[in-house]
Parts: C-alpha cells; sequence; structure tokens
C-alpha cells in the first residue's frame, strides 16, 4: 500500500550517468539493514511455531515413541505411527470424536455468523445514527467486557435450564451470539470507513426514511466483518471446549 | 486513524443541532431498529444472569439456615479473605509484566511488518497470529507438554549444555512460564490491530518525512507510533481486563504443575473453585463481582492514565 518513492529515485539517479553508479550503490545500506529485521523475524517465526510443530510431530509417534523417540523430541521417529493414532481417534468410542468434530463446527459456523450480523448491525448503528441513549448504551457495552465470565456461568445454566434448553444446541450457539468486541471493532471501522456524505447522497437519492441500509455501507463492511467472523470462531472454538457444555 | 479525511474534508455548512428537524429525530430513532437484535442477545444473556449472580451474592446458603439475606456480608467476607486478596495482587502483578510485553511486542512486530513486504514478513505475520487461532485451552496444554521433562524438549536443550534443566513447572519459576504461554498466545491478536491501523495511515505522510530526511527508524518512532495511539491503548485496556481476569492457562496448568498453582491462585480460578469444588455459589458470585469492580477501577485508572494520548475525552 505504501508507494515508495525511492525507486523514482533510483531512476532519475542511475539516468545521470556515471555519477549515477555511485549513487545506486547508496542505497545498498538500506537492504543491509533489512538483513537483520529478516532474522529478527525468522527468529519470531520459528518461537510462535515451535509448539504447533511439535504438535504435529507428536501425533505422529506411538505413547512408547514419545518417551524414548529416536530424533529427539523435535523430530520425528524412526516409527511414524500418524495413521495408527488417526484411526485409534476415529474409532474411539463408536467414533464420538467425529459427531464433537461436527458439533464445534456446527457451533463455530452458527456462533461466528449469528455473531459477526448482530455486531455488524449494532456498530452500524453505533456509529452512523444519532440516537438518544447512545452514548450510555455504549458505555454498558464496554463496561459488560469487564465482567468476567465465571460469574454468568451458573445463572445461565440456570436460565437454559427453566426454558428446557440444556443439552441443546442452542446453549452454545446462543450465548456465542454476544460480541461486544465486534461491535466496538465495527463501530470504529464504520466511523472512518464509511463517509456520512456517502449516506447523504443516498438518502438524496431516494433511499427512504431509514437512511441506507444496503447496498454501498454493507459493500464497505466487508472486510472487517471477515475480521469480526475470525474472532467469534475462534470464540466459539474456545468456548464449546470448556466452559458452556 | 482519520488522518486522510482531516487533510481533504472541505469547510462544511455549520452544522444543524444534534437532534434538530423532525426527519434527523426519526432518522436517529431508526438506529435502535439496528440495534435490537444485539440489544435483545446482550439483555437476555448478559444483563439478566448477571442479576441473578448479583441477587444470589447477596444472600446466603446454608445447610441449617437455608438461603437467608446477607446484605453485604459475603462482600466484606471477599475483601477480608486473605486467599482473594493474594490473588488479587497476583494478577496485578501479572498485569505489570504481561500488559507491556505483550503490546511492546505487538507494537514491534507490527511496525516490523509494515516496513519489510516480503514473503518472509508475510508468512511471520501469519506465524504471529496463529496461537491466537488456536483455542486457550489447547495452546497451555502445548506449552505444559513442552515444558514437561519427559516430553519436552528442554532437557535435551539443557543437557547438551550441560547444564541442570530448571523445572519451569515449578513454584520459582511459574510465573515466568505462564508469561510466555500468555505471550505466545495474545502477541498476535494485539499485533493485527496495531498492524491495520498502521495500514490505514495516508502514505503521503511517510513521502513527506522522507523529503524531511527522517530515517525508516525516525519514521516509525516519530511518525507511526503516535498516530496509532488510539489503538495502543484500547488494546491495553482489553490486555488489562483480560489479564485481570486470568483463568484458562493456570486452571488447564493445575494438574501439571503439582503444587505450584493452587486452588486460589487467580481471583477468577478461586471463583471457580468456590462454585464448582466447594458448591459455595453465594460466595462464588460475590467474588466474582468483587473481581469485576477491582477490572473496572483498574480500567478506570488506565483510561484516565492515557487519556490524553488516546482521543477518548
Amino acid at each position: 500500500m505504501t508507494t515508495s518513492p525511492a525507486p523514482l529515485l533510483d531512476d532519475a539517479v542511475t539516468a545521470a550517468g556515471p555519477r549515477g553508479k555511485r549513487r545506486a550503490a547508496k542505497t545498498k545500506p538500506r537492504r543491509e539493514r533489512s538483513v537483520g529485521l529478516h532474522i529478527l523475524l525468522a527468529v519470531a517465526s520459528l518461537y510462535f511455531l515451535l509448539p504447533m510443530w511439535w504438535l504435529i510431530v507428536a501425533g505422529t509417534k506411538s505413547t512408547q515413541g514419545l518417551f524414548t523417540g529416536s530424533g529427539g523430541p523435535l523430530w520425528f521417529d524412526s516409527n511414524f505411527a500418524l495413521f495408527d493414532n488417526l484411526q485409534q481417534l476415529a474409532t474411539y468410542n463408536n467414533g464420538i470424536y467425529l459427531r464433537w468434530l461436527g458439533n464445534s463446527f456446527l457451533y463455530a459456523m452458527a456462533g461466528g455468523v449469528g455473531a459477526t450480523v448482530l455486531a455488524v448491525l449494532a456498530g452500524y448503528a453505533f456509529a452512523k445514527y444519532r440516537f438518544r441513549g447512545r452514548t450510555v448504551s455504549f458505555m454498558v457495552l464496554l463496561a459488560s467486557v469487564m465482567v468476567p465470565a465465571t460469574a454468568l456461568v451458573i445463572p445461565t445454566y440456570v436460565l437454559f435450564n427453566n426454558l428446557g434448553l440444556t443439552n441443546t444446541v442452542w446453549a452454545v450457539i446462543l450465548p456465542s451470539l454476544l460480541s461486544p468486541f465486534g461491535v466496538y471493532l465495527m463501530r470504529v471501522y464504520v466511523q472512518d470507513a464509511i463517509p456520512d456524505e456517502l449516506l447523504d447522497a443516498a438518502r438524496v437519492d431516494g433511499s427512504g426514511k431509514s437512511g441506507p441500509s444496503s447496498p454501498s455501507p454493507c459493500r464497505s463492511c466487508g472486510p472487517p466483518s471477515s475480521r469480526c467472523c475470525c474472532c467469534p470462531w475462534s470464540a466459539a472454538g474456545t468456548i464449546t471446549s470448556c466452559r458452556w457444555p | 486513524m482519520s488522518a486522510s479525511t482531516a487533510l481533504e474534508t472541505p469547510a462544511r455548512p455549520p452544522a444543524t443541532p444534534k437532534r434538530g428537524t423532525t426527519l434527523e429525530r426519526k432518522t436517529a430513532r431508526f438506529g435502535w431498529v439496528f440495534l435490537a437484535p444485539f440489544a435483545v442477545v446482550f439483555l437476555v444473556f448478559l444483563v439478566l444472569p448477571l442479576g441473578y449472580a448479583f441477587w444470589m451474592s447477596l444472600h446466603t446458603n446454608t445447610l441449617a439456615g437455608g438461603e437467608q439475606f446477607a446484605g453485604l456480608a459475603n462482600y466484606t467476607r471477599a475483601f477480608t479473605d486473605e486467599r482473594f486478596l493474594s490473588g488479587l495482587t497476583r494478577v496485578g502483578g501479572f498485569a505489570l509484566v504481561f500488559v507491556p510485553l505483550q503490546i511492546g511486542l505487538a507494537l514491534v512486530f507490527a511496525l516490523i511488518l509494515d516496513d519489510v513486504r516480503t514473503r518472509l514478513s508475510r508468512f511471520t505475520r501469519l506465524m504471529i497470529f496463529a496461537p491466537y487461532a488456536i483455542p486457550g485451552v489447547i495452546g497451555a496444554l502445548m506449552w505444559g507438554f513442552l515444558y514437561s521433562p519427559s516430553f519436552g524438549p528442554l532437557v535435551g536443550f539443557f543437557d547438551f549444555l550441560n547444564v541442570q534443566a530448571p523445572d519451569l513447572l515449578s513454584r520459582d519459576s511459574i510465573f515466568w512460564s505462564l508469561t510466555n504461554i500468555v505471550t505466545w498466545q495474545w502477541t498476535g491478536y494485539y499485533m493485527i490491530i496495531i498492524y491495520a491501523s498502521l495500514q490505514s495511515i495516508d502514505p503521503s505522510i511517510y513521502e513527506a518525512a522522507r523529503i524531511d530526511g527522517a530515517t525508516r527508524l525516525q519514521t516509525a518512532l516519530q511518525i507511526k507510533i503516535p498516530i496509532v495511539t488510539s489503538s495502543l491503548v484500547l488494546t491495553g485496556v482489553f490486555a488489562l481486563i483480560g489479564t485481570l481476569q486470568f483463568f484458562t492457562e493456570p486452571q488447564v496448568l493445575a494438574p501439571l504443575a503439582g503444587n505450584a498453582i493452587d486452588a486460589a491462585y487467580t481471583p477468577n480460578l478461586y471463583a471457580y473453585n468456590l462454585a464448582f469444588s466447594y458448591q459455595q455459589f453465594n460466595y462464588a458470585s460475590a467474588i466474582s463481582f468483587a473481581l469485576g469492580l477491582m477490572v473496572f477501577l483498574a480500567s478506570i485508572i488506565f483510561l484516565i492514565a492515557t487519556r490524553r494520548k488516546s482521543g477518548l475525552n
């Protein structure tokens, strides 16, 4: 995105003749500094990659190989047991793992899409409409992030018990539709990315009392919506792994 | 973030008062329609359970007396409970280390990745963000295995250096072991937020800086950082809130770490154990609300301290 003016300068300079060669040589130090940064980036990549690499390698070892593997903890064992392990996983308890995987996928999709839709609508409302109580509502929203979720678990369970929804998919999907971070991100983005002039123009073109609600704001909302979708996705993944059930 | 609009917006005619014409008011009310779905879910799944939890925290439930209204007795007990207070001190210590470390690293990586545009930088960006996509429980488990003397690579590494391997899950080193896990997990998330802010800066500013003779480092320190300060403050608040509610990693590592992590290691963990191990729901609710109050106070203090920088006043 940043169009670097350096190539323009280089072109102008090399066009200047023999002196241009010496000038071109002066741009080399800039490349050398990048080597240090690249090394730093490579080290960072290795650090962040390490546990995932270990996981992949450990997945290919048998139980004994984990302790006394020939390649050490970070390299493959001589006995490649990946397919045995996968088979054991798929047949454990009559294939319940595949069911769990399907459940998680369902929760992530439903929760992710639902939370994104709600967050986009709410963020758009906060950013573009000046209704009464807007500031107060937003403060309440931010304050809700500060409450530890452990306080909510038992009352939510009691609530679902009274509704008869425990032990159903709704017990996980409905709470995960709530994404205050998503609303905040969308509000910030919509405020900056969708100029009021665009909405005024659409209103002039006759899009009704409600103001334009589609398609141009929707199209502009695309990129942050997908980022918004990522957060509920991982949130849904985490939620299903321990707390709500 | 809105530097470009600030440079380009022509002078507008004087704005009409906030809720002036009837049309404007009617249009503004339509905002509630957009907000309604989220508001419903918010009320039912947050405000309602929270209200019930608060009501529970005002009562005590004993075998002898049954359910009794106890006013603020649970809260008095909470704020004089030594386990709660030591847990609070501990998460305060965590916050002092985690927040600057994570935000600092996120800022450094975001600046580097904004500057260097090669395949390696794109790969690194993905690698730094990937741990956020991994659920916290899994991440903590993986690191638990990496720390273990039987499975992990660290024993081999220290043997190579002929040095006694430190026990990373012992009481002395559990603090830094947890720091490592949390940094690994969350730096990418904050980095992406800061990176997105950096991407939205108008490039003509960089050209102007280059003409004025600024080096890359000067551009980074004196131009980019001030522009993204509001993002930094916001990620700082989120990091602070998250750290004060520290729960997942101690919970997952507790079986592996022996006696280094006790049941009241952090206040959130204490509330969880009170509710699910000791069945003291009322006191657990009071602890949760007391923790929420502390988080609220800490966030207010943080925002007041940074109000000039964040543009939130």
